[in-house]
């Protein structure tokens, strides 16, 4: 085989497709898309498609198939950039690569090229208003943690400016370093501390998201790694990817098989829940704040109507359990009831008639085997008697009074 | 040898073959209908608060006389198990001459925060299955706990033995501390008392996102290129978009419910210890004398397949089986083997024992 088979201008061809691509999706659109092909940036197609399609479905909640048909765009998405990205790096490779040398040296300047983009610092998730990094291959593997950042954005307990403040970018955590260090005086001197507090946890909290995404990126490098590792033994083989999906989708069991190593260690365990808590820090503190806000405008606060709940919860336990008892009561009452009917019963002799009609019952049976047989089955077995279950007390329920 | 048989030319014509197929699929994507779910018959029989219980319209003439009452999970809604007619476990039972009833339990919000797991077992479970005791006078039902409502039912069972006849537990979570038990491991470090004192219910998105973050890859990318191929078959996409729709119909969970959940069952493994409490009780797990079919999936990613075993060393009762799925935590209801296995397994279980 070629093992050179990038030397056509794949460039050209990549420009080509997403041209294709753009006018596809123009005529599907009826002329509403308006905007002309982003030349400079084809992966902008990608984005401003998946604006399109939300805004193809009605608005409000959003349906099964507008968000599956958004995944699906956005799937789409990364799916276009591992393509152009792996041309790029082959042909990056090709062009720098020595005469004669093997495809797998190449290869190896690949893998590490890539490696090397998951050294850089880490990027706090592209949440609303907050830049981040979308135009490089590292977005793929960052596809998970970036629904984190879109449910942290759109979640109303985390959706709001300060937090996001709070949690982005360095020059305000240079900012805040000094702001904490001044110590708190006079009549606002309780307000300050709260204030730095609040500080002082979305920086804690920062760290722990930075922390977490290194670690994460390691994890991204051992897939990378495992991908090598697979494309060389395809190699020795003797067997090749024959499409884009199948590199994609060996490149999805790579990172999986690395993540599900990476999520099963304590690391990861502990770096999970120092994000997690770190978070849940902010945020409760921020809850406080506001709380402390509304009170003072005599407003009614997060505090009061969880404590209004509690107590509603405990009103309901307590009817509850009164009901139970009062039912109780009631079965009680019932079984009083059924013990002086069998008292009843017993005094009416009841019992001796069950014998009686027993033994009749018996003699009955003994002169059926002891006479012939005339005709007809039904003449001849004698029909057990019906059960008669006992009648239920409608609103008086009780286990004396059931039959199964 | 290169292991790359792709070259630019076939490769752009194979995007494009794709992006072809995606931009056609606007037309399938907009005939595709409202996505129904929940497709067996039934009526509501008892309501409180905002739990429901529902009666499905048996599809025998003569149902087998003991109903069986389906607890499902607080996580996600139960129509999982009545999703579409081909994949339906509820269709299987009721095929099967069984009764059934089910507990839908609603989309708490903040007012049911305080809702513990005393409230959901000796309270909403418990009055379903007394009024269905008393709609059909009978002393027992037969318990079918699916999940987290496996993890219910097997304490209702335990504190309240003298009101089930069989206890069936699907896909249920016993042992929370098997090694290969990932939600588990996630849990047990996490604040939980921060967590539910800060978030009060715990959104439904969040528990969704920790799911996903199992197979990240796979379930966040993978699956939605694969979707691609279904876009000019309308009935298999619409069955994706049933199944995509269930996944991220999640319900918050209530707050205390979740706290002692999650301190009591993930991180402390309290039900095979004997340590969890409800109410004023000790759950425990020898009182469970009554006849066990354990239905465990050998593919479950969230109920690994030794945590659900566990139930057998611990529990009081000699009449214990076990159904083998091979399949995961989902197919195990919808899968199309499965609708072939698991009803009749768990009815003709059922019937054994009267």
């Amino acid at each position: 085989m070629d093992n050179n088979p990038y030397s056509t201008d794949w460039m050209a061809g990549w420009s080509d497709l997403q041209r294709k691509i753009w006018d596809d999706w123009s005529e599907v659109t009826q002329g509403t898309w308006a905007k002309s092909f982003p030349a400079d940036n084809p992966m902008e197609f990608f984005r401003e498609g998946m604006s399109r399609w939300q805004g193809m479905f009605p608005s409000g909640q959003p349906s099964p198939e507008s968000m599956a048909m958004r995944h699906a765009m956005s799937s789409m998405e990364s799916f276009m950039r591992m393509g152009r990205e792996v041309f790029k790096a082959f042909q990056n490779a090709q062009d720098g690569a020595k005469p004669g040398a093997e495809w797998t040296a190449q290869l190896d300047r690949v893998i590490q090229g890539a490696k090397e983009m998951f050294g850089k610092a880490p990027t706090m998730p592209s949440w609303p208003g907050v830049p981040g990094n979308t135009d490089d291959l590292s977005v793929l593997w960052n596809r998970p943690l970036k629904a984190w950042g879109d449910f942290l954005s759109t979640n109303p307990a985390f959706a709001n400016d300060a937090m996001r403040a709070l949690l982005s970018g360095k020059s305000m955590e240079e900012q805040m370093a000094r702001f904490l260090s001044v110590p708190g005086l006079g009549f606002n001197r309780e307000r300050q501390e709260k204030l730095q507090e609040g500080m002082r946890l979305g920086m804690e909290s920062r760290k722990a998201f930075e922390e977490f995404q290194v670690f994460m990126n390691k994890s991204n490098g051992a897939a990378l790694d495992l991908l090598h590792k697979k494309l060389l033994e395809m190699a020795a083989e003797g067997k090749a990817l024959e499409t884009m999906r199948d590199l994609y989708i060996l490149w999805v069991d790579c990172s999986e098989e690395a993540n599900a190593q990476a999520v099963t260690s304590k690391e990861f365990n502990d770096l999970n829940s120092r994000l997690m808590n770190g978070l849940m820090r902010v945020r409760r503190h921020m809850s406080e704040t506001v709380d402390n806000a509304l009170s003072m405008m005599n407003m009614p606060t997060r505090r009061e109507l969880d404590s209004a709940y509690q107590q509603i919860a405990t009103l309901k336990q307590r009817v509850r359990a009164m009901e139970d008892e009062i039912q109780a009561l009631r079965n009680r009452d019932a079984s009083a009831d059924i013990n002086t009917l069998r008292d009843d019963m017993e005094k009416l002799g009841v019992r001796r008639l069950r014998e009686e009609v027993a033994d009749l019952r018996k003699q009955f049976q003994e002169s059926l085997h002891a006479a012939p047989v005339e005709s007809g089955a039904e003449a001849a077995s004698p029909e057990k008697p019906a059960i008669k279950r006992p009648v239920r007390v409608a609103g008086k329920p009780g286990p004396a009074q059931k039959g199964e | 040898m290169f292991p790359f048989a792709i070259n630019p030319e076939k490769a752009v014509e194979e995007l494009a073959r794709f992006n072809q197929k995606l931009s056609a699929g606007i037309k399938t994507f907009t005939e595709v209908g409202p996505i129904e779910s929940g497709v067996s018959a039934k009526e509501p029989v008892y309501r409180e608060d905002k739990v429901t219980l529902y009666h499905y319209t048996p599809r025998v003439e003569k149902p087998h006389r003991v109903p069986i009452l389906v607890v499902y999970a607080l996580v996600n809604r139960p129509y999982m198990a009545d999703l579409q007619e081909d994949r339906s476990m509820i269709r299987g039972l009721l095929d099967e001459g069984m009764d059934v009833y089910l507990i839908d339990w609603g989309y708490p919000d903040a007012s049911d925060r305080y809702l513990g797991l005393d409230d959901y077992i000796n309270g909403y479970i418990k009055r379903c299955v007394d009024f269905i005791r008393n709609r059909h006078d009978i002393y027992r039902v037969n318990l079918l706990g699916i999940c987290q409502g496996g993890t219910f039912s097997i304490c209702f069972s335990a504190l309240h033995p003298d009101r089930v006849r069989n206890l069936v537990t699907m896909v249920t979570p016993v042992d929370f501390h098997t090694p290969d038990n990932l939600l588990s491991l996630w849990a047990r470090n996490v604040d939980i008392d921060l967590l539910v004192d800060t978030m009060g219910n715990i959104p439904g998105d969040m528990l969704n996102l920790t799911f996903l973050s199992m197979n990240p890859f796979r379930l966040t990318g993978q699956k939605y290129l694969d979707m691609v191929d279904l876009l000019d078959e309308p009935v298999k996409l619409k069955n994706f978009l049933r199944m995509e729709k269930w996944i991220f119909d999640s319900p918050d969970q209530a707050g205390e419910a979740f706290r002692q959940f999650l301190k009591d069952f993930f991180q402390r493994n309290g039900l095979i210890k004997g340590v969890v409490r409800i109410g004023e009780q000790r759950v425990e797990l020898t009182n469970i004398t009554m006849p066990v079919l354990n239905v465990y999936a050998t593919k479950d990613h969230l109920v690994p397949p030794d945590a659900s075993r566990a139930l057998k060393k611990y529990i009081g009762s000699t009449d214990y089986k076990e159904v083998t799925f091979n399949g995961g935590h989902i197919g195990v209801y919808v899968s199309g083997r499965a609708q072939q296995e698991i009803p009749p397994a768990i009815a003709n279980w059922l019937k054994e024992r009267g």
